[in-house]
């Protein structure tokens, strides 16, 4: 009982704003001292030493490096520009590139916040200029950028590869047919959407240019390129995914050198932003590490898991419930907390319960993505509303993201319900 | 106050200069990676030393890193609340956040991590693989090093706060920091 107390009390106390990372290592300590003194913690620094030595996080701050550089190097801005061409035509052809440039960058830079910003600084005012609906616009930025957290390589896929103990290789090959599955939903939307209510989302402009075409190609091609690359790797087993981040991190570099946008500053600052993101994950890793020994020798996972078995429906009962509380603790946690906190907690229990911990792995991805998008809490709104020009109001963003919310909560039951799919 | 903002600038190099130290080993670590690979195909040679670096300085990155992102206060938040709370009270939750969460938690992974190290130094520990790197105790000894760097720097983040409520500052909070 005292590890489901712990919970609480660190789940109150994040309230008041201090990092989450030591919220939940200090508060594990204090409990775990006052309970057994410092017996329990002796094998902390076996802990961090096999963090330490866990090879396969190596691809985190690659992969975050390769994010920043391609950020840095003005990918979103290229991609969007020259999307907005090639789709300006048909009837809510702006939304549909801004969907399409959003798998491109949840595929390369995978950066939520940033592609959200990019996106609401550069599509949507164009959206709104040609009399898209507002709504209808901010949802599909918003949505777009989430993105980021399904589609791989994202960091998302390779902690939660890491915290129920499956490759991370297979966790992408997993990811990409639910992946795919919602940018088609999405489009498909637009398209519907478009079609019935044409003056909310008109066609702009004539056919493009060849020029137009042959230049939105040079932009989009090469970090296409990258990015089959990387993954094809993975997938076909012809380098491990640190690998492949590393193979990703350089050929980075060498697209900014190729966009002429490199230069020692954007090196610089990209690896400073770098060891700040990474050293932010690890360290909510470590507090998590102290939290969970407390949880573990308190008994608060045979608590959880005796309330998680005995729920009707069996496994089903299960999902559903973890489903529900991953995705509440997704308005106030980052993913990398519910990751490293929750799930493992939760995983322990699918694995009991004989649930595959890939299938599981990519049905909680898939639930962060919608959590972030969901009002009033979702950190892609907030994102978003950080740069919407005026005129815009946050209950527009709000009424907007809805239709993709239910999307989202489709696709989730669709993999629910045939697991197969993600064998594909 | 004078003093403290010396002792503040003082420890703010140190934490500042352990992040561009991280942030040149995030570049090291991208080319040490492509060459072991490029290594293992091009000249079907793979040496392990050289593969256990990628560990090494892996885990230089973000145990160093930890002091620098205090320094940076890009250690993720709940904001919800926080953001709208004033200065003074902000200051005083991150005062009494280091004090009771982040010293105490040092503390005791310094304390417990140093036996693992001086044992490590005992056996003269190396890696379990022929070929590999020797002398385990000195990345052992990242560990307590990390902490006691980050215990510094929670001082002077301390310090920062006491700056905040004398002089009314406001910190700033970057959103793009997050993932």
């Amino acid at each position: 009982m005292i590890g489901i107390i712990l919970f609480i009390v660190a789940m109150l106390l994040l309230f008041f704003g201090f990092p989450v990372a030591f919220t939940f290592g200090g508060l594990a300590l204090l409990f775990g001292l006052f309970i057994d003194g410092l017996d329990m913690f002796s094998m902390m620094s076996f802990r961090i030493n096999s963090i330490m030595t866990n090879t396969t996080l190596i691809s985190i701050p690659m992969f975050i490096f390769m994010g920043i550089v391609l950020e840095k190097a003005g990918l979103a801005n290229k991609l969007l520009v020259s999307m907005g061409i090639l789709f300006g035509k048909i009837r809510g052809g702006l939304a549909i590139s801004t969907i399409i440039v959003g798998m491109l960058l949840a595929a390369t830079t995978g950066v939520v916040g940033a592609s959200v910003v990019a996106m609401g600084i550069i599509s949507l005012p164009v959206m709104l200029k040609y009399n898209y609906d507002k709504a209808f616009a901010c949802g599909v930025v918003c949505t777009s950028g989430t993105l980021g957290q399904i589609i791989p390589p994202s960091i998302i896929l390779i902690i939660l590869g890491d915290v129920m103990q499956v490759p991370v290789g297979d966790l992408f090959k997993a990811a990409v047919i639910p992946g795919v599955l919602l940018v088609m939903a999405y489009i498909s939307y637009i398209v519907i959407f478009a079609l019935i209510k044409g003056e909310k989302a008109p066609a702009i402009g004539g056919s493009p240019t060849k020029e137009q075409v042959y230049e939105a190609l040079k932009a989009v091609v090469p970090p296409l390129m990258l990015i089959v690359f990387v993954l094809g790797s993975i997938f076909a087993g012809i380098a491990t995914p640190t690998e492949s981040s590393a193979i990703g991190a350089v050929g980075a570099v060498l697209l900014a050198l190729m966009y002429k946008k490199l230069s020692f500053d954007i090196i610089k600052g990209a690896s400073l932003q770098t060891v700040k993101i990474t050293a932010m994950v690890f360290a909510i890793l470590i507090g998590a590490t102290a939290f969970s020994m407390v949880f573990t020798y308190t008994g608060g996972d045979m608590v959880v898991e005796e309330f998680m078995t005995t729920l009707p429906a069996g496994e089903y009962g299960f999902l559903i419930a973890s489903m529900i509380v991953v995705f509440l603790l997704g308005f106030f946690l980052d993913f990398v907390e519910i990751c490293f906190i929750v799930v493992p907690i939760l995983g322990a229990i699918a694995l009991t319960l004989g649930v595959d911990p890939i299938w599981f792995a990519i049905l909680i991805a898939i639930n962060l993505q919608t959590s972030f998008l969901t009002p009033p809490f979702g950190f892609s709104l907030f994102y978003l509303k950080g740069v919407v020009p005026e005129g815009v109001r946050t209950i527009d963003i709000y009424k907007g993201v809805i239709p993709f919310i239910v999307i989202q909560i489709l696709v989730l039951g669709i993999v629910l319900a045939f697991p197969d799919i993600l064998i594909g | 106050m004078n003093k403290l903002i010396k002792i503040r600038t003082f420890l703010d190099s140190i934490s500042k200069s352990l992040g561009y130290i991280s942030a040149f080993f995030v570049l090291f670590l991208a080319l040490l990676i492509l060459y072991n690979v490029i290594s293992r195909y091009a000249f079907s040679s793979s040496l392990i030393f050289m593969q256990e670096l990628e560990w090494h300085i892996f885990s230089l990155i973000f145990m160093l890193g930890l002091s620098y992102t205090l320094y940076n206060d890009a250690h993720v938040r709940v904001d919800i609340f926080y953001e709208k709370f004033s200065i003074t009270l902000q200051s005083i939750i991150n005062i009494v956040g280091v004090l009771f969460f982040i010293i105490p938690l040092c503390v005791v992974i310094v304390y417990t991590s140093i036996e693992s190290v001086i044992y490590a130094y005992d056996i003269g520990e190396g890696s379990p693989d022929p070929g590999g790197l020797p002398y385990r105790f000195i990345i052992k000894s990242l560990i307590p090093l990390a902490f006691v760097l980050l215990i510094l720097s929670s001082i002077s983040f301390m310090i920062k706060q006491v700056e905040n409520i004398v002089f009314h500052r406001q910190t700033k909070h970057k959103k793009e920091d997050m993932l």
